[in-house]
């Protein structure tokens, strides 16, 4: 919006709020103007009339009174028969009558009440003594009120006075006669306010005394006047004021202005009242309210009017300035124009002295450093418009082989999502919160829940992960939670295998092998393979009790054999020949290691079925070490071994299973001796570590190749070279170690080399906590 | 020579296993009689006048095993208190090794781990004689 125009909307709003509250005050100040100009007149008008009307009611009592006292009157009453006396009292009825128009008739009444002498001769000797102007006016002067007299029934009213002798005896009363028309006179409207302008006068009775100039005469002692005027001017207080103190209090409540009232014709009245206490009369003002609205409507239209020229003119004026004002800023707007528009050799010249030419001038300076600064800027636009054409163009390049790569990612990803979903083995893919990332069809089949239910969700919310015996495995034991903390796979074995359970409560044993995911060193979750080996447990169990079974029976013939060969080659059965001994020691030998073979089995068997115990007892390690060197001395001899052996002399006896102990240290010394060929060098030592005592095997022997290393405790794995060496061996050996370790809380590992050109051979470590093996319940021996 | 021969009652049910032992016990000298049951083994003790150790093994014919013998042999009040028991048995669970050692026998073999030959070098040394072959 134009400033122009918003500086004539603000101005013209402000001017009609002003004329507004303009208009409102003269009109309001008009009113009460006006209608305080009526009650005013009202007021003073009515006061006027009253006192006027009180002023003539005294002036009658005392021409009443000033009669009453007249000699004659008395020497009449004196002396009533007296006919000269009577004829002067005519003469001054007479004389009376015709002075003062408005008077109708005289009498003098005796002091019985009866009329002694009229101007009327027909009433003289009538009694009267029960008339009011009698009973009254024979104590003191007396305004009878208006009443009907004669058969013509004319409005009169009557003023008596006693006449007294000097002595103050009564001697009769003076009565006069008037009419009305003097009240008439006085209470007649000037219409100073117009033709509804009224006065009237009421008696104590409400009624009319004198003619409504809307209804006639005819309301005359005939209808009443029950208003809120005539009600107010006979309340008693009101009385008591006004003959108390006359009407000298304008403001008093007592001769309150009623404004909207309705006067006896029923229309709307401002209107005012007075009482008349020599009279008990009452004097009320009135005009018709609608002459006064009327009148205010008139000012108001006035008033309007005015305004509304005063608001034209003022407007056309300042629209005048304002464009005049705006013109110098219209020119200032449209050289600033050109000037946007790239033209910065326009002229500016807008303004003289005043606020524009001083905006002119800042902006000639600003056009100034612009254009300066405009030119270094095209400059480096330029410049930079080349760089990004270049750019783009390279993008573009970059764009469409990006394209390709997607293309080609997007069926890499197709491909490998079959893939996934195509393995038969369950995989499910975890975040570093083993939240699930990932799920196949295998997976979902086996554990029963689907990818869309759990994806987000953390594993082992949903897959319950039990061991062997059916307990819960504690979630930071999970191979989840082990394989994202150590950074390496966690994978189960057959024999020490996890149970999942699925999604309606089944449980089934799992082979599982977790990966923990990496990518640039960054841990991002972990990937499980698993599958459902519950078949593979079957035929392992049963594997196992049969061993153990087979053993057992196995032993009874193999000692037979055993004792009757030992028989016949202590010659008990007569003797033998040399080449009869040599192959009676063939057999003895073969049946030996067949007893070997089966004790190995249950033993297995035994660890498989986790029914071996472990009881620990005080053992010098060192001591079941050279036992079993003891009996390992013939084979030592044969291969003419270098054996050295190193035991620390601080190590005390420690508490561990001596049967286990011993297996141990027969696996691991015979092991050495029989794969380190022949004047090779096994060492054993013995030493504390920290919490753990330190057993070190080493020999010079072959060596376990690189690629068997990973197997080497498996159950009856045997290396590849070995096996062609030495046929004696069950694979057993090391796999019983290994579990005796585990289930005591010791561990096993070992380093290897078998390049025979460097330093060939094999260490095995053991640890044994200190303190000992944890007992261990269990129903069979390791033997 | 007869009355310095030691007697040794050997308990087994298998007859070749049995009989390998008997063989080779006589061959050392000894004095031998064999029970395939307990109540055999039982009545061996009640007749013979002396029995100087005996052979057990676990498993035996009929409802009673070996240490059904040595609780009976070892009871409170019992005449043959004193006599030496070698249990020679397949069946070596620990807690049978365990019953009869509380029991009081001597020692515990397991039969195929042992030639004949150092079980009698150990009984022996438990009667403190040599073989008197």
């Amino acid at each position: 919006m134009k400033i122009a125009n918003k500086i004539i909307i603000g101005v013209t709003l402000c001017l009609v709020v002003a004329m507004a509250v303009i208009g409102f005050l003269i009109g309001s100040y008009s009113v009460s103007v006006i209608e305080g100009k009526v009650v005013s007149y009202l007021q003073s008008s009515n006061r006027a009339r009253a006192e006027h009307i009180r002023t003539f009611l005294q002036s009658q009592k005392e021409e009443s009174e000033i009669l009453s006292s007249a000699s004659v009157y008395r020497d009449f009453l004196n002396n009533p028969e007296d006919a000269s006396i009577k004829e002067k009292i005519r003469k001054r009825f007479e004389r009376t009558l015709i002075d003062d128009p408005h008077l109708l008739e005289m009498y003098i009444l005796d002091k019985n009440g009866k009329v002694i002498a009229s101007s009327d001769r027909e009433e003289e000797g009538e009694d009267r003594s029960d008339d009011t102007y009698f009973t009254e006016g024979n104590k003191k002067t007396f305004i009878k009120d208006f009443y009907l007299y004669g058969e013509y029934n004319t409005i009169v009213y009557a003023v008596s006075s006693p006449v007294f002798n000097d002595d103050k005896i009564l001697l009769g009363v003076s009565v006069l006669i008037f009419s009305p028309d003097n009240f008439y006179e006085i209470v007649k409207s000037e219409n100073g306010l117009g033709s509804t302008e009224e006065n009237f006068l009421i008696n104590k009775d409400k009624f009319f005394l004198t003619p409504s100039i809307f209804l006639g005469k005819n309301v005359i002692l005939k209808q009443k006047v029950e208003t809120e005027n005539a009600e107010a001017c006979f309340q008693k207080d009101e009385i008591d004021y006004v003959t108390k103190n006359g009407y000298s209090e304008l403001e008093h409540s007592h001769r309150a202005v009623y404004d909207s009232a309705q006067d006896y014709r029923g229309v709307n009245i401002i209107g005012t009242h007075a009482y008349i206490p020599e009279t008990n009369w009452c004097l009320i003002t009135k005009i018709d309210k609608s002459v006064v609205v009327k009148d205010i409507t008139n000012i108001t239209i006035i008033n309007a009017t005015i305004l509304s020229v005063v608001f034209i003119v003022l407007m056309v004026l300042i629209y005048i300035l304002i464009n005049r004002l705006s013109l110098g800023l219209k020119k200032l707007g449209s050289e600033v124009a050109a000037v946007e528009s790239g033209d910065f050799d326009v002229k500016i010249n807008s303004g003289g002295n005043d606020e524009i030419g001083i905006l002119s001038k800042a902006f000639i300076k600003m056009i100034a450093a612009v254009k300066q600064s405009r030119a270094e800027v095209d400059r480096k636009v330029e410049e930079q418009t080349r760089e990004i054409v270049e750019k783009q163009e390279s993008l573009e390049t970059q764009q469409k082989s990006i394209l390709n790569i997607l293309e080609d990612i997007e069926e890499e990803k197709a491909k490998t999502s079959a893939l996934l979903e195509g393995i038969g083995e369950g995989v499910v893919a975890t975040d570093v919160n083993t939240s699930i990332i990932y799920m196949n069809k295998a997976a979902e089949d086996l554990i029963g829940w689907k990818i869309e239910e759990v994806l987000g969700k953390r594993l082992y919310d949903f897959l319950k992960v039990l061991d062997e015996k059916g307990k819960e495995i504690p979630e930071e034991k999970r191979p989840f939670s082990i394989a994202l903390k150590i950074g390496k796979p966690v994978i189960s074995s057959i024999q020490n295998s996890y149970y999942y359970t699925r999604r309606n409560g089944e449980k089934f044993p799992v082979s599982i092998s977790v990966t923990p995911a990496m990518l640039n060193d960054k841990l991002l979750g972990a990937i499980n393979v698993f599958r459902d080996i519950t078949h593979e447990k079957e035929i392992d169990k049963a594997k196992t009790e049969f061993v153990s079974l087979a053993s057992h029976q196995l032993r009874t013939p193999l000692s037979a054999i055993n004792w009757y060969t030992e028989m016949l080659l202590a010659g008990d059965a007569g003797k033998i020949l040399p080449e009869q001994k040599q192959y009676l020691e063939e057999v003895y030998r073969s049946n030996k290691r067949m007893v070997d073979l089966v004790n190995s089995l249950l033993n297995v068997s035994r660890i498989d079925l986790g029914t071996f115990a472990i009881t620990p007892e005080l053992v010098d390690l060192a001591e079941v070490s050279k036992s079993v060197l003891v009996e390992l001395t013939p084979m030592i001899k044969t291969k003419n071994m270098n054996i050295e052996e190193n035991y620390a002399k601080n190590l005390k006896k420690i508490n561990v299973d001596s049967k286990l102990t011993r297996i141990i240290f027969q696996n691991l010394l015979s092991n050495a001796v029989k794969y380190t060929p022949e004047n090779g060098k096994v060492s054993v030592s013995i030493e504390k570590q920290n919490e753990n005592v330190l057993i070190k095997v080493a020999d010079t022997g072959y060596g376990i190749p690189k690629k068997d290393q990973a197997r080497i405790f498996e159950k009856l794995f045997r290396a590849d070279n070995i096996r062609e060496k030495e046929t004696d061996g069950t694979g057993l050996g090391l796999y019983i170690v290994k579990s005796i370790l585990e289930q005591s809380g010791g561990k096993i590992w070992f380093e290897s080399n078998d390049d025979q050109s460097k330093n060939p051979g094999t260490t095995f470590f053991v640890t044994i906590p200190f303190f000992g093996m944890k007992a261990k319940e269990g129903t069979k021996d390791l033997g | 020579m007869v009355e310095d021969k030691k007697t040794i009652l050997v308990v087994e049910d298998e007859k070749p296993l049995m009989d390998a032992i008997k063989k080779k016990l006589e061959i050392c000298g000894f004095y031998v009689v064999t029970a395939r049951d307990i109540k055999q083994a039982m009545s061996y003790l009640e007749d013979l006048e002396k029995v100087d150790l005996v052979w057990l093994d676990h498993y035996l014919l009929g409802k009673e095993n070996g240490l059904d013998l040595v609780t009976r042999m070892k009871n409170k009040g019992s005449k043959w208190k004193d006599i030496h028991i070698f249990v020679v048995s397949n069946t070596a669970s620990p807690d049978k090794v365990n019953s009869y050692l509380d029991l009081g026998v001597d020692k515990y073999f397991t039969k195929a781990d042992y030639r004949l030959d150092d079980i009698i070098k150990d009984i022996n040394g438990v009667l403190k004689r040599e073989c008197q072959a």
